[in-house]
C-alpha cells in the first residue's frame, strides 16, 4: 500500500519510494528514507497529506504520497490505525 | 587532510553589491570569515541580523545570481568577524544555483572566499533532519562550530537535547542560542574565537555507504543511521507528545471544510491592506508633496528662471512625491509578508492552493504576488521573494505585469463611460477576464518555452510550527526589504517623471517662440514624439496622437492617462467617468476619425493594448531589482508585443461586424 490512501492518524513505515531520481533524493534528505517511520497528520484542503516524520511536519501532494510504499505500524502514540493492513480499494497498486 | 589555511582572507572584495550604487564596503580587512549554514526556518537569518545588526548589505555573490547578505559581527570582546550568511538548505547536494553556492565553498578547499570556519544553525526541535545537513558538512572536513536554536520550542514539546552529549557526539562545540532574545550570542562568539584559535587538523567525518546503484540515495541513508545513533545519545523525549498545538491548528487551517475560507480570508486581509489601508495613507503623502512641499519650495524658488522652477518644482519633487506614495504600500506590503512567513502560514497556505495552481503550472505560493497585484504590481513584484526557487520568481516575476491593477481601473472606467454607456461594467469586467488569461496564457508559454525544466514538479514542503511573529525581526525584514526597494527603484522613478516633464515643457515647432514649460502639450517635445509614434497604432485603429501620449504617460504611471488625456485636448479633468462632458465628445471624434468609422472596436483595442503593455515605470524599477536587468527588459519587450498585436487582432476581427 502507499500513503496515498491513509487517513489521518495513521502510522506507518517507509518500504521504498518510487519517484524520479531527483524527487527521491530530495525526500531523502528530509528523511522520508527506508525504514523511517510516517505518521499522517491531515489531508490538504484541495489534495495532498501533510506527515509527520519525527519532529518535522512535511506536506506532500497526492503523487508523491503515491509513491511512497508503506507498511502501517502499530501506533505507539496510542491512535488507532485507521486503515487495515491490506485495503483492496485503497491500496492503489504500485510500480 | 591538515588543516594549512590560516585565517588570512583573500584580498579581493567577495562581495559586489548590484543594487547599491555606492557600494558600502562591509568587509573588514583581515578578519576571519565565517559562513553561517543551516536548514531554512530554523532562525540562521535571525541570528545573523543578532550578531551584525545595521553592519550588513545584501549583493550578489561573484559570478552568481546568488544573493547573500554579509556583514561584520563584532563580538563585545574580540576582534571582528567577517559574517557570511549563506542560503538556506537542507543538503550540500545541490538543486538550485543558491545551494550550489553553498556546496562549493564547503565541499571545494580551494574555492575562492571558503570561509575559514562554519557556523551551523541546527534546530533543537526537529533535530533529525538538521543533523543530517551537519553530517555533510562534517563530512567536508571545514570547521565548524553547531548554534543549537529552538530550545524554548523542544522543551516546550517535552524534548531535552544534551548539549555537551552532542558536541561529544559530533566532535565541535555546541552552543545554545536564542537569537530573537539575543541570547548565548557571547558563548557563540566565544566559541567560534577558540576555534579559530585553535588550528586543530580537521577530522573529517567518515561514514561507510553501502554499494548501491543509486550511491546519492545510499549515502543519504546511511547519514540518517548515523543521525539515529546520534539522536539516541543526546535526545530525550517526554512520552505522550502526539499531536503537538500546530498539528491541531493544522487539522483545521488546512483542512477541507476550513482550508479555502481561511485561505480566501487570509488574502482577503492582504489585498484589503495594499489597497483600502494604504490609499488614505499613499493620498496624504501626495498632498503633502503637492501642497506645502512644492509651495515651500515655489516660495524659496522664487527669484528662480521660469524653468529652474518647473524644473525643480514640477519635475523633480513631483517624482519623489511619485515615489514616496509607494512607501506606505511597500511597508503594508512587506510587513505582511513577514507576518505571514514568521507566523508560519504562508507555507499553509501554499499547501492548501497547491493543487489549483498546480492546474495553472504554477508553484502554489505564486498566489499570494498575484492576487496583491490586482491592487498594484509594485508590491506584488516585491513579494516574489516568497518563492525560493529563482527560476520560478523569474517566471511569476514576468507574469505579473498582466495583472490588471486598480490604476488601470480608472482608465477602463473613463473610455467605458464614454463609449459604451449601459455596457460599461460588462467591458470593465471583459477587461479583467482577459487579464487573467493573459495571465494564465503568457505563463503557460514561458513554461513551454524558457522556463520548461519548472514542469510538474513534486510538492514537498516542510511546515514549520506556528509561532508568533516578534517585532524584531518583522521590523528588520521590513526595513532590509524597504531600503532595497528605495535604493534601486528611487532613481528610476524619479529620473523617467523628471524626464517626462521636460519633454513635455520644451516647445517646439510652432510654439517654439514660447518660453519653457509655456507651450501647450501639443507643441512640445513630448507632443512631437507622440505623433511620431502614432502611425504605429494605426492597425489597431487609434493612430492618433493624443492616444499615443495618453500611453505615453501610461508607460510611466496610469494613474496620470486620464489627466494627460483631459491636458492633450485642454479639457479639464473630468470630475468622474459620468460626467466626462467636453472631454467624451473629443474622444468620440479622435477614435471615429482614427478607426475609419470603427470608433468601438478601436476603443477596445486601445484598452487591450492598455492593460497589457507595461503596467508602470515603478514595476520596471522593481522587476529590475528582484529579477535583474536582462530578464527586465526581456519581460517589457515581450509586452510590448503582446499587447500591441493583441490590440491589433481586436480591432481587425472587431470592426469587421461593429
Amino acid at each position: 500500500m502507499t500513503l496515498r490512501g491513509c487517513a489521518p492518524g495513521t502510522h506507518a513505515r517507509i518500504r521504498r519510494i518510487t519517484t524520479d531520481a531527483q524527487d527521491r533524493l530530495r525526500l531523502a534528505e528530509l528523511g522520508f528514507v527506508r525504514g523511517a517511520e510516517v505518521r499522517v497528520v491531515g489531508r490538504g484542503a484541495t489534495g495532498g497529506l501533510l506527515l509527520a516524520l519525527g519532529d518535522a511536519r512535511v506536506a506532500v501532494d497526492d503523487a508523491t504520497a503515491h509513491a511512497v510504499s508503506i507498511e502501517p505500524v502499530n501506533d505507539p502514540m496510542n491512535e488507532p490505525v485507521i486503515e487495515p493492513l491490506t485495503d483492496p480499494v485503497r491500496a492503489a497498486p504500485h510500480a | 587532510m591538515p588543516d594549512t589555511r590560516t585565517p588570512t582572507p583573500t584580498t579581493t572584495p567577495l562581495i559586489t553589491p548590484t543594487c547599491s550604487p555606492t557600494p558600502e564596503n562591509t568587509r573588514t580587512p583581515g578578519a576571519p570569515v565565517v559562513a553561517l549554514v543551516g536548514n531554512p526556518n530554523v532562525g540562521k537569518s535571525t541570528l545573523f541580523n543578532a550578531l551584525t545588526g545595521a553592519r550588513q548589505h545584501v549583493g550578489n555573490w561573484p559570478g552568481k545570481t546568488v544573493q547573500v547578505a554579509r556583514g561584520t559581527w563584532r563580538p563585545a570582546d574580540g576582534a571582528p568577524v567577517d559574517l557570511v550568511d549563506l542560503p538556506g538548505t537542507y543538503s550540500l547536494v545541490p538543486r538550485s544555483p543558491d545551494e550550489e553556492l553553498t556546496r562549493d565553498l564547503l565541499v571545494d578547499p580551494g574555492a575562492e572566499g571558503r570561509p575559514d570556519l562554519v557556523v551551523v544553525t541546527a534546530d533543537a526541535a526537529n533535530l533529525a533532519r538538521n543533523l543530517y545537513l551537519l553530517a555533510e558538512i562534517l563530512e567536508t572536513g571545514v570547521r565548524c562550530v553547531v548554534a543549537l536554536t529552538m530550545t524554548d520550542v523542544a522543551r516546550g514539546r517535552g524534548i531535552t537535547v544534551d548539549e555537551a552529549a552532542l558536541a561529544g557526539e559530533l566532535g565541535v562545540p555546541v552552543i545554545p542560542v536564542v537569537p530573537r532574545r539575543r541570547q548565548g550570542l557571547a558563548a557563540l562568539a566565544d566559541a567560534v574565537r577558540q576555534e579559530l584559535d585553535a588550528h586543530r587538523p580537521a577530522r573529517p567525518l567518515h561514514l561507510d555507504v553501502p554499494q548501491d546503484d543509486d550511491p546519492e540515495l545510499a549515502a543519504a541513508e546511511a547519514r540518517y543511521a548515523w543521525v539515529h545513533e546520534v539522536l539516541a545519545v543526546v535526545r530525550i523525549q517526554r512520552a505522550g507528545a502526539g499531536l503537538t498545538l500546530s498539528d491541531r491548528v493544522d487539522r483545521v487551517l488546512t483542512s477541507r471544510w476550513f482550508g479555502i475560507p481561511a485561505f480566501l480570508a487570509a488574502m482577503w486581509c492582504v489585498f484589503t491592506a495594499t489597497t483600502t489601508l494604504a490609499k488614505p495613507l499613499q493620498d496624504g503623502l501626495g498632498a503633502f508633496m503637492d501642497g506645502p512641499v512644492t509651495d515651500a519650495a515655489s516660495g524659496a524658488l522664487s527669484g528662480a528662471p521660469d524653468w529652474l522652477r518647473g524644473l525643480l518644482v514640477d519635475g523633480l519633487i513631483g517624482g519623489v512625491g511619485q515615489l514616496l506614495t509607494f512607501v506606505p504600500l511597500m511597508v503594508i506590503m512587506f510587513v505582511l509578508l513577514a507576518l505571514l512567513e514568521d507566523s508560519g502560514y504562508m507555507a499553509r497556505a501554499a499547501f492548501v492552493v497547491d493543487r489549483l495552481m498546480r492546474r495553472l503550472g504554477l508553484p502554489g505560493r505564486a498566489f499570494l504576488p498575484i492576487i496583491v497585484g490586482f491592487g498594484c504590481n509594485v508590491p506584488a513584484l516585491a513579494g516574489l521573494r516568497i518563492l525560493g526557487n529563482r527560476r520560478q520568481r523569474l517566471l511569476v516575476g514576468m507574469i505579473i505585469p498582466y495583472v490588471s491593477c486598480s490604476a488601470r481601473l480608472t482608465v477602463y472606467v473613463l473610455f467605458a463611460a464614454v463609449f459604451f454607456g449601459s455596457t460599461a461594467g460588462t467591458v470593465v469586467f471583459a477587461m479583467y477576464l482577459l487579464s487573467v488569461l493573459l495571465v494564465v496564457g503568457i505563463g503557460m508559454l514561458l513554461r513551454k518555452t524558457l522556463f520548461r525544466e519548472l514542469n510538474g514538479e513534486a510538492l514537498v514542503l516542510e511546515l514549520p510550527p506556528y509561532r508568533l511573529p516578534t517585532l524584531r525581526v518583522v521590523g528588520t525584514q521590513t526595513w532590509q526589504k524597504l531600503a532595497g526597494f528605495l535604493k534601486t527603484a528611487a532613481g528610476v522613478i524619479v529620473a523617467t517623471v523628471t524626464a517626462v516633464w521636460l519633454l513635455s515643457a520644451i516647445p517646439l515647432g510652432a510654439a517654439s517662440g514660447t518660453s519653457f514649460g509655456e507651450a501647450p502639450i501639443e507643441h512640445s517635445v513630448f507632443g512631437a514624439m507622440s505623433r511620431a509614434a502614432a502611425p504605429a497604432f494605426a492597425p489597431a485603429g487609434f493612430d492618433n496622437w493624443h492616444a499615443a501620449a495618453a500611453l505615453g504617460t501610461g508607460f510611466v504611471a496610469k494613474e496620470a492617462v486620464v489627466a494627460t488625456v483631459a491636458q492633450t485636448y485642454s479639457a479639464d479633468e473630468p470630475e468622474g467617468p459620468d460626467h466626462a462632458g467636453e472631454l467624451g465628445t473629443r474622444l468620440h471624434e479622435t477614435f471615429e476619425q482614427s478607426s475609419g468609422g470603427h470608433p468601438l472596436p478601436a476603443v477596445l483595442a486601445f484598452l487591450v493594448f492598455l492593460l497589457a503593455y507595461t503596467p508602470c515605470m515603478a514595476t520596471i524599477a522593481t522587476q529590475w531589482h528582484e529579477m535583474g536587468g536582462r530578464m527586465t527588459l526581456l519581460s517589457t519587450g515581450i509586452q510590448l508585443a503582446v499587447a500591441w498585436l493583441l490590440a491589433i487582432a481586436v480591432f481587425q476581427i472587431g470592426s469587421l461586424w461593429w
